[in-house]
């Protein structure tokens, strides 16, 4: 007997558990695929279905599971049962509740089929299992009633009690508030004084001695006060049309837009063509172009249209923006890696634009603002649908891409021409690196024991001497690459991820924007969209009705301006971000921001010609007990400059300050790799060229020591405001640094031909921008007449006469093979401390270089009033 | 032989198929080759054999599968060996018709060169209407996922290794730079 069942169970088990669920006949399946699915594709997926992003009525017909759960109504389909199924229903047309499809009756034999087929039990192979969507519990409606999510309202009145005070519409805001408060503005700035805060504020720039002096005069030659704001508004106007106003203000930008040119992370690879993004965000600022173009260019340049080819590649480069952030390249899980990227993205640029923390929604709704989970994966399917170029080498970096190609269409190229003999040699490195591959390979096929670290470094220097070939023409012209992005060919449906694991997919979520900020149930993109949505995405944040856009910008230019937002928080306008001082003032910058055309240089203008502005840090005791944080603006706030303004400060008082715009970056020096493996920290470190702080390299986590220290932000996430902190480093820095010793004895021999009575004066006109009071004149008397010589610390570039020429010119070694951005690199840092110590050994420190470096050292020279 | 051993012997017999059955049956992944793609549709051949690396960890299950006469020659192994008709001495199995539901990732994948460990890269943009399958020249060797007889994913070895799209060009050069894509021009009578 046992025999028997043992026999049925061998024959009959391959069939129960390898066709179990093959339930449906291959004539069903036939039938479906012939007569019903092309039907369904046809008339019905446009309006139900995944791939069109739409489910009209709730229903999709693209599935088996989602046509038989049918929509909002009934089942759609239920099998065996025609009469039952609202699909059968509606294409009946006559007397249907909702006959389908809408463009008209189907043929009678298709409704036959589709009879048929029900009665057959809709076999339908499209099997799927839909994991239980993700549902959000924020109430939208009620998070739009918070400040930031209404609309600017311009405020038409306002009864001032201090009515003769105010000199523009600012000022007329701010006085309300001190009105309210019981506080009472100190007096204006001295010329001086604001002379120097508008220098430093607006071009990042001391005054010469000459320009102190001559606006100076200006001022207090005016014979009342409008005569002298003419002048003021001159002045401004002119350092708002130099070109180091895009300098000073692009960088506020760049720590916005967290520019850096390596990927930080765990690898930290060089980026080597960053600086174009750079470069164009110092230019766009010069050219005062419309911040809400400005927005289009950044998020979606490479979809504008154009005018011409120049166009082309600048709105290209403009996308750089996305391309910038912080990645993990080394990351073996590319799934991870690019939901990771898409991430950043979405940070940046809701940070950056928005001042909300949208990123925060990607493992669970927002736990204070009304973001629900699904606004984080609309955005994420965006940008899951666009193609990031950042460029680095696939033996160096797991998730390397391409680059994008510039060539020719006008953007100079970031290094020189190569001639014939350059080109060949570089081709003959390539080949050799090559060869040395080939030949590894060849002794471990043979046997040998090869060290795999070395054919790891072998591997990396071939592809990079193949990346440094690439990067020139046959005719060793350089050609042009940029980082951007790109529009998928297709876009990429996107789950919501339950608490952001890969693994966990939900619902899928259409692509759109974020529901709080848009109008109800038009958040979504509907199917016309085409690409990536990202141009959409830019227009909807750079729109007039946006209530955030203006609003942000104007407070970060008002934080620039005055050390402090409005809001305080300037990357968060969120419930867990702080609320405006003053609400209404914000309303009105960011309305007449629009009504301006977006100009930032008008707004700038605007806030500079006000009288709260143009107010003196002096102290007021009474207010102070009232207002300690100055938050109502009694006066102005005294506050230490930034780094890299310290930094070309000094440069420029001790007349070292090359002005010109280096080209490229001074990174193809250490050519392609991460920080510690290909590239070595202390040469970059060591790149202290004398042209302004915003072109130094900027790599993550090695940043020049003097911007490190003096907190410069390593750029791995938006940065709005910058810390100040104040810490016995920076003396050190300043006592020890081979930097400053340098300015100092520079500044020295400026003054050092003018006779000894007036090398003082001369001295503060330089670095104070005004005269010695008569104390400082007999201290610095006291002490040059010393002539004692100050001890000589390690490492301190000496000397005593410096002429400009000494700073001129290159001071790496390699120049040659340096100009061509590969190999004869600097691979230790040996090679550089060598190179800079020998140079400038056996050299004299003056006592008056010494009493330089006292000034520079300065707490008034470092900070503005 | 008395009717006992036989007895045994189909006993035996079929608790080895229950088990081996069982074990395609409950396994999570499949190697394939694809042979044809059509629509949501592909024509595959299971891989038989040990895989190099071993990641040959259980079979598909029907449902989602239905039989076909074709008995197609498999694509490229590994690191070398091309396949036809056999694998490993054994019969290559007939050709299957896989219908891939719209909701199943599409994602490339990649076998590591030393361990020749299997990594699933990134998912293709378009899904099967990716260049990948519509310029498809020489089949291509996939894992299929599924779960609960659904087919979750599919992961189809391809030269894309990189997240945004191929690596070489054809001479083999690595690419390290592509012309993007040309945007519409902006209307002569248009504002900026």
């Amino acid at each position: 007997m046992h025999v028997r069942l043992c026999l049925v169970l061998t024959l009959l088990l391959p069939v129960l558990v390898v066709d179990r669920i093959e339930a449906q006949t291959n004539d069903e399946i036939r039938f479906f695929e012939t007569k019903i699915r092309p039907v369904l594709v046809k008339h019905c997926y446009e309006c139900h279905s995944t791939i069109e992003e739409k489910a009209r009525g709730g229903l999709k017909l693209d599935t088996r599971d989602a046509s038989r759960s049918g929509g909002d109504t009934a089942p759609a389909i239920v099998p065996r049962s025609p009469t039952k199924s609202l699909l059968y229903e509606s294409i009946q047309y006559d007397d249907a509740e909702y006959p389908m499809p809408p463009k008209g009756k189907l043929p009678d034999h298709v409704i036959a089929d589709f009879r048929r087929w029900i009665e057959m039990g809709a076999p339908d192979p499209r099997v799927i299992k839909h994991q239980p969507n993700a549902q959000s519990e924020i109430d939208i409606e009620e998070g739009k009633t918070f400040w930031a999510y209404q609309p600017p309202v311009m405020q038409e009145t306002l009864e001032l009690k201090t009515a003769g005070w105010p000199r523009t519409e600012i000022d007329r805001f701010v006085i309300a508030k001190l009105d309210e408060h019981g506080l009472h503005p100190v007096p204006d700035a001295s010329s001086e004084v604001l002379i120097r805060r508008l220098f430093f504020n607006l071009i990042g720039l001391p005054p010469s001695s000459d320009q102190a002096v001559r606006w100076k005069r200006r001022m207090d030659a005016a014979i009342d006060e409008d005569a002298k704001q003419a002048v003021v508004a001159e002045l401004i106007s002119e350092l708002l049309d130099s070109p180091h106003y895009g300098e000073r203000w692009g960088r506020h930008w760049m720590d916005v837009a967290r520019y850096a040119e390596s990927t930080g992370g765990d690898q930290n690879n060089i980026y080597q063509h960053a600086w174009r993004y750079r470069d164009y965000v110092i230019d766009s600022f010069n050219d005062d172009k419309p911040f809400d173009q400005f927005i289009r260019e950044q998020i979606a340049g490479d979809l504008l249209p154009i005018a011409d080819e120049q166009e082309w590649a600048d709105n290209v480069i403009a996308s750089g923006f996305l391309a910038l952030g912080v990645k993990l390249v080394g990351e073996e899980d590319q799934q991870k890696f690019f939901a990771d990227l898409v991430d950043e993205q979405i940070d940046a640029t809701t940070r950056a634009f928005l001042a909300t923390t949208v990123a925060c929604a990607r493992c669970h709704d927002h736990k204070f603002d009304p973001i629900p989970q699904q606004d984080y994966y609309a955005l994420a399917g965006i940008f899951r649908s666009t193609e990031t170029h950042y460029g680095l080498l696939k033996a160096q970096a797991r998730q390397a891409t391409t680059l994008l190609d510039l060539t020719g269409m006008g953007p100079p190229p970031g290094t020189p021409k190569l001639d014939q003999k350059e080109l060949a040699a570089l081709i003959q490195e390539r080949d050799d690196a090559a060869q040395a591959v080939t030949d590894a390979m060849n002794r471990i096929r043979s046997g040998e024991n090869v060290f795999r670290g070395m054919l790891r470094r072998l591997r990396s220097q071939r592809d990079e001497t193949e990346a440094a070939l690439q990067a020139y023409s046959n005719r060793g012209e350089p050609r042009v690459f940029a980082m951007g992005t790109q529009d998928r060919d297709h876009v990429m449906p996107t789950r919501l991820l339950i608490r952001g694991e890969i693994d966990k997919p939900a619902q899928l979520v259409p692509r759109g924007v974020l529901q709080v900020l848009s109008p109800k149930n038009r958040f979504q993109f509907n199917s016309r969209v085409n690409g990536s949505g990202r141009l959409e995405f830019a227009n909807w944040i750079a729109a007039k009705t946006n209530p955030l856009t203006a609003r942000v910008i104007a407070n970060r230019v008002w934080h620039w301006m005055f050390g402090q937002g409005l809001v305080r928080t300037v990357d968060d306008f969120g419930f867990s971000g702080d609320r405006p001082t003053h609400p209404e003032l914000l309303d009105y910058l960011a309305i007449r921001l629009i009504e301006n055309d977006w100009s930032i240089k008008w707004l700038v203008k605007e806030i500079a010609q006000s009288r709260t502005w143009q107010l003196a840090s002096s102290y007021h005791a009474a207010n102070d007990q009232i207002d300690p944080d100055l938050q109502w603006l009694w006066r102005m706030r005294h506050r230490r400059l930034e780094a890299e303004v310290i930094r070309d400060a000094m440069l420029a008082v001790s007349g070292q300050l090359e002005l010109e715009r280096p080209v490229g970056t001074f990174l193809r020096e250490v050519g392609e790799g991460g920080v510690g493996q290909n590239v070595f920290e202390p040469v970059i470190r060591a790149m202290d060229k004398d042209v302004r702080s915003v072109y130094l390299p900027r790599v993550r986590n090695v940043l020049p020591e003097m911007l490190e220290t003096f907190d410069a932000p390593d750029a791995s996430l938006v940065s709005g405001a910058r810390e100040s902190t104040s810490s016995p480093l920076q003396s050190l820095f300043l006592m020890n640094s081979p930097f400053v010793s340098k300015q100092s004895i520079a500044l020295a021999a400026r003054v050092e031909d003018l006779p000894a009575d007036q090398q003082i004066d001369a001295l503060y006109r330089l670095v104070f921008a005004r005269s010695p009071t008569s104390h400082e004149r007999e201290i610095a008397t006291n002490y040059l007449a010393t002539e004692t010589k100050p001890e000589t610390p390690s490492g301190r570039f000496l000397g005593g006469r410096f002429g400009r020429e000494r700073f001129a010119g290159g001071r790496f070694a390699g120049e040659e093979s340096a100009r061509r951005g590969f190999g004869g690199r600097f691979r230790s840092s040996g090679q550089m401390s060598e190179q800079t110590t020998e140079s400038e050994t056996g050299q004299e420190f003056s006592v008056l270089a010494s009493y330089c470096q006292a000034l520079l050292s300065t707490t008034e020279f470092q900070t503005i009033d | 032989m008395s009717r006992s051993w036989i007895g045994r012997l189909v006993a035996i017999a079929s608790i080895g198929l229950c088990i081996s059955v069982s074990g395609i049956a409950n396994g999570e992944e499949v190697f394939v080759t694809i042979q044809r793609v059509t629509g949501n549709r592909l024509l595959i051949v299971k891989d038989t054999g040990i895989e190099r690396g071993g990641m040959m960890q259980g079979g598909m299950r029907g449902g989602m599968m239905r039989g076909g006469g074709f008995n197609g020659a498999g694509g490229r192994r590994g690191r070398g060996a091309r396949i036809s008709g056999t694998v490993n001495g054994s019969s290559a199995n007939s050709a299957i018709t896989v219908t891939i539901p719209s909701t199943a990732k599409i994602t490339s994948a990649m076998r590591e060169r030393r361990t020749f460990e299997f990594r699933v890269l990134n998912e293709l943009p378009g899904g099967l209407r990716h260049n990948v399958f519509k310029s498809m020249r020489q089949p291509l060797k996939a894992r299929v996922v599924t779960k609960d007889n659904v087919i979750m994913e599919l992961n189809v070895i391809t030269g894309e290794t990189d997240i945004n799209q191929s690596g070489n060009r054809a001479s083999g050069e690595p690419v390290i730079a592509v012309r993007p894509k040309r945007p519409p021009m902006k209307r002569t009578s248009g504002g900026r």
